[in-house]
């Protein structure tokens, strides 16, 4: 390997590429714009119906932000972080009958025993900017995750949400009472990848919750943070949550 | 302060302020949109262009669309304009200056900007073509000099831009030498730091030093964290050429970034006692339509008459680089190619018209609606407008920042076919390196092994 092979290989940038004049190769060229409509591809996809059914057999309820489409959900971001009429009162009913069947796990026990409240947790799942990347990855990481979540407190019935912004999960975990929101959401596509999904935790979420009050764990890919073992690094992360009962810049990871 | 009124067919429009008729007149943009002060319909857009083609200039300093009560740029803009220029063009109706722009001698216009409020190149560009604002930026360029000299006529120079998403000098170093190999890095040799520490701005600092001083490359180096950091790093003696921040237009904004005025002064104090590029211009600004409202820090004005007073912000402190990042803050704010195309030759034509060495970052994010195509077009215009620089990134992808800008081909592709070269002494230096002759790329250029140690 030459001197400069070895420095080309310490960046993932497209370098020694060559040239036809002053313009790329074909190849070149051609990859390039082959990444790009991937990642435009994967910001104006929705998820489709057999998903959607999938998500309910998994037991999730599904609503709609007030986005109505995904236009409207780029072009007002305020939007997608707020639910849709009428969607509240089905969260509530739906942990309303959830919280009728619920048996406390071990570690419940253990804290009402210390005096503490039952600490609820709300998963969600949103589409966010690339609905491929929930739809990919939802089965490597919903069953373990949740798994992994009713160990530490009580599980709120799942959501998933169709144009979903991150904040949109605060909303919700308002509405079922729980505690500790943990929100899995398709990242904006970049051109190495169109799938990544992130992973927002936020305690005590309210109206006045800011970015600097959540955890995230980002670049949940193939060539990233293993789907298959996102889980068990993001409840690791709410069980510390849990413990400081807090999600914000005092609690370091 | 009196209502402004149009008449337009047999419709009437009313507008309650300066603000108002500002905000309307602006072309589309899905920014103004989401703050919900643009204008209803096409009809309505134009009643305010009517309106505001009759406006007086001395009304923007009687009636500040943004009051200094309420935010120290105002208050510093005020105080800045040169009483005795203005004087001489306050009567002059926003399309009258337009008409001046296009049609006096460019000398005459350059004397001007001492006069100039902010505002006024915001309300200006609302009347102009798009055509006209090319024109009129080409008829008001503004030359710097550091190592380089750039904004001279006949010469497309461009920022090297080798982020690493670790931070590795390796793999920067890498995307350096290729860069300068195809002639890219004449405007400076910047590179945006993921973590934003002072032993990081450091070891970045030393790696570009490195290879400026073995190969004796003619520019400028820049490493874009927090400017309180790249002063921590100065104090401590790191080889930063350039300061950097990127600014909003108004005070609130600026706080979402974390400065001020009195901070930047600080800056530029340090920078006069520590600085050691021997020039007067030593400062680089970002800046991008959409940053106001995105900190929710717009006060309810337009995003293109805050972008005009971001440059208000930079010419104070003389900067040898300036540019708007036109497509990076997203379709919220420009939602298309023809939005995004449109505020990238206002901000150069504002940017010139008020002084400032203006370059572009033509740029776009995957969810808009945009693609590199456009992003070439947009290109080709500014060039043709006298775009001081562009940015020079590996095929166009920031594998950091997870954008797509223009590339090392680009550049050259550029150049070549608006016949432009790169910054004079940088030329020389590609043609003594034998990969530049005659302004035409040699057969070694692209070639990154000739740079190697």
């Amino acid at each position: 390997m030459t001197a400069f092979e070895r420095l080309r290989r310490a960046t993932p940038a497209r370098l020694d590429v060559g040239r036809a004049g002053s313009r790329p190769r074909t190849a070149t060229l051609l990859d390039f714009r082959r990444a790009h409509a991937a990642a435009c591809d994967a910001v104006w996809s929705e998820w489709p119906d057999a998903f959607l059914a999938h998500l309910e057999r998994l037991g999730f309820l599904v609503v709609s932000s007030a986005a109505p489409d995904r236009r409207t959900y780029i072009l007002n971001p305020p939007l997608g972080r707020r639910l849709a009429p009428g969607e509240a009162d089905r969260i509530r009913t739906a942990s309303a009958v959830a919280q009728d069947t619920f048996t406390p796990t071990l570690s419940q026990r253990a804290r009402e025993k210390k005096g503490a409240p039952p600490p609820g947790v709300q998963l969600v799942l949103s589409d966010g900017l690339s609905a491929m990347a929930g739809a990919r990855h939802c089965d490597a990481v919903v069953p373990r995750l949740l798994d992994g979540l009713r160990t530490l407190a009580h599980a709120a019935v799942p959501v998933a949400v169709r144009n979903g912004r991150v904040a949109i999960g605060d909303e919700i975990a308002r509405r079922a009472g729980a505690a500790l929101v943990v929100h899995l959401i398709g990242e904006r596509p970049g051109l190495a990848t169109a799938d990544s999904l992130g992973c927002y935790l936020t305690y005590a979420p309210g109206p006045s919750t800011t970015d600097a009050d959540r955890k995230c764990i980002s670049n949940i890919h193939a060539a990233g943070l293993n789907p298959n073992e996102a889980a068990a690094s993001i409840a690791g992360v709410a069980r510390r949550i849990l413990d400081a009962q807090t999600s914000g810049t005092a609690l370091v990871l | 302060m009196a209502v402004l009124f149009a008449v337009s067919g047999n419709r009437h429009y009313q507008f309650p302020n300066l603000a108002a008729v500002m905000a309307k007149a602006n072309e589309e943009k899905s920014g103004d949109a989401l703050a919900g002060i643009a204008a209803a319909d096409a009809q309505e857009r134009l009643a305010a262009k009517q309106v505001l083609a009759d406006v007086r200039l001395r009304r923007f300093v009687d009636e500040p669309v943004l009051p200094p009560e309420a935010d120290e740029l105002s208050r510093a803009f005020l105080s800045e304009v040169d009483q005795d220029l203005f004087r001489r063009l306050a009567d002059w109706s926003v399309g009258e200056l337009r008409e001046h722009l296009l049609a006096d001698a460019p000398a005459d216009l350059a004397a001007l900007r001492p006069a100039l409020l902010p505002e006024l190149a915001a309300a200006v560009a609302k009347l102009m073509s798009n055509l006209d604002l090319m024109l009129a930026a080409k008829r008001l360029p503004v030359v710097v000099k550091g190592r380089t000299t750039l904004g001279l006529s006949g010469h497309l120079a461009t920022r090297l831009q080798p982020n690493h998403p670790r931070d590795g000098v390796d793999g920067m170093t890498a995307s350096i030498l290729e860069g300068l190999s195809y002639g890219c890095g004449d405007a400076v040799i910047g590179v945006n730091p993921v973590d934003d520490r002072v032993e990081v701005v450091e070891r970045l600092a030393d790696g570009i030093e490195q290879i400026r001083t073995r190969l004796n490359v003619p520019t400028q180096s820049c490493i874009l964290a927090h400017v309180t950091t790249q002063m921590e790093a100065l104090r401590r003696g790191a080889p930063l050429d350039l300061l950097f921040q990127s600014v909003g237009g108004t005070a609130a904004a600026n706080r979402a970034f974390g400065i001020s005025l009195a901070l930047l002064d600080e800056a530029n104090a340090l920078l006069a006692e520590r600085g050691r590029l021997d020039a007067a211009t030593r400062w680089y600004f970002e800046t991008g339509q959409g940053s106001e409202l995105s900190s929710g820090a717009h006060h309810g004005v337009d995003q293109l008459t805050l972008e005009a007073r971001c440059y208000g912000v930079a010419r104070r402190y003389r900067p040898l680089l300036v540019n708007t990042v036109v497509g990076f803050i997203g379709p919220e704010y420009l939602y298309d190619s023809k939005q995004v195309l449109r505020a990238g030759i206002e901000d150069h034509f504002m940017g010139k018209l008020l002084g400032v060495p203006m370059g572009v970052d033509v740029c776009h994010t995957n969810h808009m609606a945009a693609d590199q195509n456009d992003l070439e077009s947009l290109a080709v215009l500014l060039a043709a407008a006298g775009c001081n620089y562009f940015m020079a990134v590996p095929m166009g992808d920031d594998c950091m920042l997870n954008y797509q800008t223009t590339s090392y081909h680009d550049a050259a592709a550029l150049r070549e076919l608006l016949g432009l070269r790169p910054a004079p002494e940088f030329a020389a230096w590609l043609e003594e390196r034998g990969l530049l002759h005659d302004g035409a790329l040699t057969a070694a250029a692209g070639d990154a092994r000739r740079l190697m140690p």
